[in-house]
């Protein structure tokens, strides 16, 4: 995980999500309901996950849950940053990838 | 058979420490036929009545032992995701969850597939390389007998090592080869 290299999927949607303080299985559900039921984060996955990024400092344990068996998190200011940068990154594929296929709705409106 | 033995049962079978997938899915096999896992012993299966499909059973091997303050902490956090942990067989813990609550995995992308199977497989060599020192210690007491005093019990051990060897040689192999199907998938996609 550079700070340039593109985010896991499953980052990308941690990180997200703990916009406001979650536990690890609130982050599982607002993953869910974000990604409209696709993305679906597993438990040794997810805490694999918040470790690594605790460890970066683009997470921390929010205050207030010392029981380590519902520890809730939050993203910190540094965890913005890197998911604003991915955003950019983000737009880019989407631009680039709409120049050349067109839109998805165009694509739909053909097929009709 | 009394009625408690008709809840349950007890199964006895050997899955290596390569063939955990092939565990897994086994127990899962028994759970979507009305018997849930309830107790792990050695090469030893203890299910329960359960309606079937009822439940989704996951394994893992933890990183030394389950009785480790981190991964205490692991299991905690697996239980707070709606999960029942089972139990423990060395390093492996076994969880279990009911479907309605959800899909049950433990592991929902390459990397981390990949941490847990490079887990096994480091364990593996181990053996393996441990095996391979007491073949070869073994083939030297052999060969520095002089023939016709050649002890009986040395060629036969050392024929048990040659198969020790060969069938953990295999597993090690087989997970190798997991491993490395895995990092292929890795460099396409997440």
């Amino acid at each position: 995980m550079s700070e340039t290299s593109a985010l896991t999927e499953a980052v990308f949607y941690i990180l997200l999500s703990l916009n406001q303080p979650r536990h690890g299985y609130g982050i599982m559900q607002e993953t869910e309901r974000m990604s409209g039921g696709r993305v679906h984060l597993a438990a040794g996955t997810l805490y694999g996950a918040l470790n690594t990024l605790s460890g970066k400092g683009w997470i921390e344990g929010a205050s207030g849950s010392a029981d380590s068996r519902q520890k809730k998190y939050c993203i910190t200011p540094a965890g913005q940053a890197v998911l604003r940068q991915e955003l950019v990154r983000l737009e880019e594929l989407v631009r680039n990838g709409r120049a050349v296929l067109g839109t998805t709705e165009d694509k739909e409106g053909e097929e009709k | 058979m009394s009625e408690a033995g008709k809840n349950r049962k007890t199964v006895w079978r050997v899955y290596w420490l390569w063939q955990y997938e092939e565990e897994e899915a086994w127990l899962n096999r028994m759970a979507a036929e009305g018997w849930v896992l309830e107790e792990v012993h050695f090469f030893r299966y203890v299910f329960t009545r359960c309606q079937p499909g009822e439940y989704t059973v996951r394994l893992e091997m933890m990183n030394g032992s389950p009785e480790k303050e981190e991964n205490q902490e692991y299991i905690w956090f697996v239980r707070g995701t709606g999960a029942e942990y089972v139990g423990k067989l060395k390093n492996w813990i076994y969880f279990r969850k009911k479907t309605v609550e959800g899909p049950f995995e433990l592991f929902s992308d390459l990397d981390s597939r990949l941490t847990h199977v490079e887990r096994v497989l480091w364990l593996a060599a181990t053996l393996l390389l441990v095996i391979a020192f007491g073949t070869m210690n073994m083939m030297v007491q052999v060969i520095s007998l002089r023939d016709g005093q050649m002890d009986n019990g040395n060629g036969f051990l050392l024929i048990l090592y040659l198969f020790m060897l060969l069938w953990i040689g295999r597993g090690t192999w087989k997970l190798w080869a997991l491993r490395k199907k895995l990092k292929e998938e890795r460099s396409l996609r997440e």
